[in-house]
């Protein structure tokens, strides 16, 4: 059964743990070609702390987030793509291995 | 651990300028990837028209863009999509290869029937 | 490849069209009337900030090889970038249409024909030289044209102005009696309101990958930015002192154009109304070209169509229709009735609150390595940015109370 996602609507989405709390949301998505095909490999998750949210450059993007804009993540969690459950895109869920 | 060239789906390729050698076809608007059993989504498709950027902006955004659609005649449809197989080249623009496309379709109909029509456009 | 004269060129255009118009020429010519010399160094404030936005619009082109617009969408995407075009286009219609009026009233102080007789006429004109006419055209034709207003500066000097409180405006706020407090500050807000213009570093921001500008051009950038912005500076300037030399002894509060009309009369004799009608004519007409342009590169430019003034209308249809409808929609306030200069104090008011917007993301960029490389902003670009936006928000929340109020 194969599903779509469409990334553009992904991102910005927030990702939960399997106890269903929030750790993040999605920033970048990282892919590499394995063969012809352009496969995902990784999930960037921001998780911005508190001190880094104080920076002004963050502080300046972090503005700019409200009106919609993209999460700028400087250490996120990166999630392989075996980990990132997107049965429900609406709700991506990691599921440590 | 990271492979080493890997590709940023946000960064290096959504939003960025579409272009088929010169000409400008519009923006990335959507990626759309593939889930698969047991193996790692597929980028399968960029996607572009008036309703996958209305569609970002929210539900409503996107049911008023397709009903405007149905209204006026379908110049182009509102949602196309590019295979990844058609990409050349992610630079400083995303390059593709298409034959038959109807991203121009709004372009070409007004330089043709309006802004054709005026003295000195050509 | 340009050659540097032409370069300046463009730095002048924009000046002259975004610069000298008729918010910046209706504020200078108050300043001047009602505190003398008091009010220079809000110009010279507002044009020290300009310098580092044209620079860094300049830049972040030249490198990266896109226009604001573009990188704004590419960087923080579709779902943020639709709020400032929104802005953006809001405010820019009403200022086009207020600098459409500009060039009326101009053309009324010529022939004493009603400034709304001409708005049809003008509108087609400023859209057939869109339509017909290429970047380097326009550029040029504006500055030779705009090189005018060096009739300000040629009566400023033959009024003799007292140099030394001259200079001390320039430099520092001179603090005017308490009454006269309020409206001092509201001038001083509306000046700095009037200088920084979004419309001009999107206009340049487009004019430098048009031209195909790259990290050889930076040097051009960094003297273009500052001599072409100084000009403007220093014909913003002369306005004010020939003003304060005309007016101000007399007590006179600038409340309608025809008065300002007559700012140039004394030191320029019958040559004064005719150049100063011309002048304004002129420069609200290239300020109306830079707007529609800069509206028309944005929209464009989000959505990925193809633009570019170069090249003829059919073979950028959407691009095109997109200046059409906007100037000829822009005119329909005027044939109201709406007063221009009324219209222009408004737009300045909205421009100020839309500012922040358009800045914000605007030097983030130019700190992203990934648009300008090794090309990033130094400390003092990033606090004159920052100084600029947080002056921008006292502006707005200024000018709101007082518009309401009636202020100025």
């Amino acid at each position: 059964m194969s599903a779509e996602v469409n990334i553009e609507l992904l991102i910005g989405r927030k990702v939960f743990d399997e106890g269903g709390k929030a750790i993040g949301r999605i920033e970048e998505i990282l892919a590499v070609e394995k063969g012809d095909e352009l496969v995902v490999n990784e999930y960037h998750v921001g998780t911005e702390g508190l001190f880094e949210r104080l920076s002004v450059y963050h502080f300046g993007h972090g503005l700019l987030r409200i009106l919609g804009a993209r999460g700028h993540a400087a250490d996120p969690k990166r999630i392989p793509w075996q980990e990132l459950d997107l049965s429900d895109p609406q709700k991506p869920v990691w599921r440590k291995r | 651990m990271p492979p080493t060239h890997a590709t940023r789906l946000v960064a290096d390729i959504l939003d960025k300028q579409l272009v088929k050698g010169e000409e400008k076809l519009g923006k990335v608007d959507g990626l759309v990837v593939v889930l698969r059993e047991g193996k790692p989504p597929r980028v399968a498709y960029i996607e572009c028209g008036t309703a996958v950027v209305a569609r970002r902006l929210g539900r409503w955004c996107e049911r008023f863009v397709l009903a405007l659609n149905r209204r006026f005649g379908v110049r182009d449809k509102p949602r196309f999509r590019i295979p990844w197989s058609k990409v050349k080249g992610i630079d400083i623009n995303v390059e593709v290869e298409l034959d038959e496309h109807p991203l121009l379709a709004w372009e070409e109909w007004l330089s043709k029937h309006v802004v054709g029509r005026i003295p000195f456009a050509k | 490849m340009k050659s540097g004269f032409l370069q300046i060129a463009l730095g002048i255009i924009t000046s002259i069209g975004g610069f000298l118009e008729v918010g910046s020429i209706a504020t200078a010519a108050q300043a001047g009337a009602s505190f003398r010399y008091g009010l220079i160094w809000a110009i010279v404030l507002g044009t020290l900030c300009l310098v580092f936005l044209i620079e860094m619009s300049g830049r972040l082109s030249a490198v990266s090889k896109h226009t604001i617009a573009d990188a704004v969408r590419e960087r923080f995407g579709f779902d943020f970038a639709v709020w400032p075009r929104l802005a953006e286009l809001l405010v820019n219609y009403l200022v086009l249409g207020a600098e459409i009026g500009g060039v009326c009233l101009g053309l009324k102080v010529l022939t004493g024909i009603d400034a709304r007789w001409w708005a049809v006429p003008v509108a087609l004109i400023l859209w057939f030289a869109l339509w017909v006419g290429t970047l380097d055209i326009i550029e040029n034709a504006t500055s030779i044209l705009g090189l005018l207003t060096i009739g300000f500066v040629v009566a400023a000097v033959k009024m003799h102005p007292d140099w030394i409180p001259l200079a001390r405006g320039a430099v520092a706020p001179v603090f005017p009696p308490h009454d006269q407090s309020g409206q001092y500050w509201f001038t001083a807000v509306s000046i700095l309101g009037a200088t920084i213009s979004p419309y001009m570093f999107y206009f340049y921001s487009s004019g430098a990958v048009e031209d195909g500008w790259g990290e050889k051009d930076l040097g051009s950038n960094r003297i273009t930015a500052i001599v072409g912005m100084s000009f403007g500076a220093l014909m913003s300037i002369a306005v004010l002192v020939v003003s304060a030399q005309v007016f101000n002894p007399l007590g006179i509060d600038l409340k309608r154009y025809e008065q300002i009309a007559l700012v140039l009369t004394p030191a320029l004799h019958k040559w004064g109304w005719p150049i100063f009608g011309i002048s304004l004519a002129v420069c609200c007409f290239g300020a109306a070209v830079e707007i529609s342009l800069a509206s028309a590169y944005s929209i464009a430019q989000t959505f990925g169509w193809n633009w570019g003034e170069d090249e003829k209308p059919a073979q950028r249809a959407r691009f095109s229709l997109t200046y059409t409808i906007l100037i000829f929609l822009s005119i329909i306030p005027l044939l109201l009735g709406v007063d221009p200069l009324k219209q222009t104090i408004f737009s300045m008011a909205l421009t100020a609150i839309v500012l922040p917007l358009a800045i914000l993301p605007f030097v983030l960029l130019l700190n992203d390595e990934t648009f300008v490389g090794t090309h990033r902003n130094g400390p003092i670009g990033n606090f004159v940015v920052t100084f600029t936006i947080f002056m921008a928000c006292i502006v707005a929340l200024v000018t709101i109370p007082l518009e309401i109020v009636g202020g100025g």
